[in-house]
């Protein structure tokens, strides 16, 4: 894992998002094990503490679970990964809505605006896979 | 006790490095006199000069050891490993007079062994005057324990002087200078003042044991025993006052 | 709260040198099993503090109670200490450095300095004097983990060393800091990429505390990391 941290958030949350990320893009999936809490801190040169705590908030949302002596792993449970996406799509969604409000466009012209931009970066992206 | 020899073990081998060169130094100069003798280009005075002149700089240089062995440690910032070892402070400074002893001892040997090994036959010419080997085997260790007792309480004087100069900030030097002095004054009026306590001690003359055969000659020491347990139980305290400065009161510099 | 809770109290400590008045009344209380940063410019008092705890400098006034006792040769026994200074004898090897200080310590733990050595990446027969600054200053950091020590205090452990040391020590401390039964201060006056490493944060100026908190709140509380309140505090 590597993190770019912008310190100006909880590092534990940013820990959470990384997670959630790695999860909900199929980076780590159900079932997976995760680093234990020494080796990522060491690895991310965070203190232990603040990684604990994210991994028992973790466990708490039921992202993770920790079997003892064997480790903490990914959570098996499917609906709540497909929970966790919707979450974040719906919070990058929020932010998009609150910045085109903010600009004054409407609506229609927002979704007009998205449509255009979909199909221009797909096609471009295929010229790049070509 | 293990602590006590680490930290003794470490002002020795610290101070390995001159304590090699004065003996070789020793030994060299005496290898050079022997041969002057042989090929008899050095009258006997010349040669007796040169072979003194490593003993007129020991004790020179035991002086500024017992001096330098406290000073390194604070121009070199290793003060601060020290001070901070949860070991009392008269271990510390036992270890730096135990070291001075022992380099003492080391220099002793190798001028004796020297000695015995270049001017064998001048030794043999001296046995021939004293009362016999073991005699002068008998009287060496006296003189050598006596001497080493002197430069122990001289190591104590400028151990507590030391300590003393780096509990202020300024004026260090004339600090320690002062130091010297007063200790020394104490430690007069120590003896004095306890003497008629310990008057029930013989005296201690060393003259019959420097006594040549039949002549009545030699150097002679007389030992007031009275007034000297004084003052050497003076000179205890302020050991005990040293360890008790350098472990509760010295600072290093802020 | 009781005091088993704390690792050290310290309560109104006053310190003044002849010329300057290093120490204001500061007041401290360092939570067991955390790492906290003592954070503040040259001549703020962080060293003095530090100095103060494990009795390289004798307070004038106030209180410190390291794990309920007051400074002693007993408490020294339970410091780990890290001078800003170059406290090493020079004419040690690494490992005679080593067995130096494992002889004193009740607490040394002999089986990590293999790992600790590797991991560092040191030569135990090189002599002290041959090192690099960065290297030394990790030596002294070895000497200090290898011990189960219930205190840690590193002074300005990232001072004047190269990035790769500095981060070797950062990592080595989040390594083998036992947060179950050890505490740690470090006294840093560079807050820049070391912040992620502290749990709570006090910010030292000019001998008086002008902030202290759990790091996370803060960066919660001002939307800002650690650095940049550095930065505006000390502005």
């Amino acid at each position: 894992m590597n993190i770019d941290f912008s310190t100006s958030i909880p590092i534990y949350l940013q820990i959470i998002e990384e997670f959630k990320r790695q999860i909900v893009t199929g980076e780590l999936k159900p079932g997976d094990k995760i680093p234990s809490q020494r080796d990522l801190a060491a690895q991310i040169r965070v203190n232990a503490n603040t990684v604990q705590r994210a991994y028992r908030e973790m466990e708490l949302m039921g992202l993770v679970e920790t079997l003892r002596g064997q480790g903490t792993f990914v959570s098996q449970n499917q609906g709540l990964v497909e929970e966790t996406r919707i979450g974040m799509l719906t919070n990058l969604v929020d932010d998009f809505v609150r910045a085109v409000q903010a600009l004054g466009l409407s609506q229609d012209a927002a979704l007009e605006l998205v449509k255009s931009r979909f199909s221009e970066l797909e096609a471009r992206e295929e010229v790049n896979d070509k | 006790m293990t602590r006590f020899f680490r930290l003794l073990r470490k002002d020795l081998q610290a101070s390995l490095l001159p304590l090699g060169f004065l003996s070789g130094i020793t030994l060299i100069v005496m290898l050079f006199t022997r041969v002057r003798i042989a090929t008899g280009s050095w009258p006997m005075e010349t040669a007796l000069a040169a072979v003194s002149l490593p003993l007129v700089f020991m004790p020179l240089w035991l002086l500024w050891q017992s001096f330098q062995t406290l000073r390194v440690e604070w121009r070199e910032d290793t003060v601060y490993t020290l001070l901070v070892l949860p070991v009392p402070g008269w271990k510390v400074m036992l270890a730096k007079l135990a070291a001075v002893c022992i380099e003492y001892s080391v220099l002793l040997g190798v001028t004796v062994f020297g000695t015995l090994i270049f001017f064998a036959p001048q030794v043999q010419l001296a046995m021939e005057v004293l009362p016999g080997s073991l005699w002068a085997v008998r009287n060496g260790i006296l003189v050598y324990l006596f001497s080493l007792a002197m430069l122990a309480s001289v190591v104590i004087f400028v151990q507590l002087a030391f300590v003393v100069s780096r509990m202020v900030g300024r004026a260090q030097g004339l600090v320690a200078l002062w130091t010297l002095f007063l200790s020394s004054w104490l430690v007069d009026l120590c003896g004095s003042l306890l003497a008629p306590l310990f008057r029930w001690l013989p005296a201690l003359s060393l003259d019959k044991l420097f006594r040549l055969y039949e002549i009545e000659a030699g150097i002679v020491v007389n030992w007031r025993l009275a007034s000297e347990i004084g003052s050497w139980l003076g000179i205890l305290g302020l050991f005990v006052l040293t360890g008790v400065l350098f472990e509760h009161f010295v600072e290093v510099n802020g | 709260m009781s005091i088993t809770d704390q690792a050290l109290i310290i309560s109104n400590l006053r310190k003044k040198y002849p010329k300057v008045e290093a120490l204001k009344g500061v007041d401290l209380a360092l939570p067991q099993g955390e790492i906290w940063g003592l954070l503040g410019p040259n001549g703020s008092g962080k060293s003095t503090l530090l100095k103060c705890i494990i009795g390289l400098v004798k307070p004038d006034g106030g209180e410190i109670k390291i794990l309920g006792q007051v400074p002693s040769r007993r408490t020294k026994a339970q410091i780990a200490f890290v001078p800003e200074v170059e406290n090493l004898y020079r004419w040690m090897t690494v490992r005679q450095a080593i067995d130096f200080t494992a002889s004193f310590y009740e607490d040394w733990d002999e089986g990590r300095i293999p790992g600790l050595l590797e991991f560092m990446g040191l030569d135990p027969d090189k002599k002290v004097s041959s090192l690099s600054k960065g290297m030394r200053a990790r030596l002294k950091l070895i000497l200090a983990l290898a011990r189960k020590a219930p205190l840690l205090l590193l002074d300005e452990p990232f001072s004047g060393i190269d990035p790769a040391s500095r981060d070797r020590i950062v990592e080595g401390i989040v390594r083998q800091f036992k947060s179950e039964v050890q505490s740690m201060i470090i006294s840093t006056h560079a807050v820049g990429d070391t912040e992620q490493l502290f749990d709570g944060v006090v910010f030292l100026d000019e001998g008086t505390v002008s902030l202290q908190g759990n790091a996370e709140d803060l960066r919660d509380q001002y939307g800002k990391s650690i650095n940049d309140l550095f930065k505006e505090v000390f502005a």
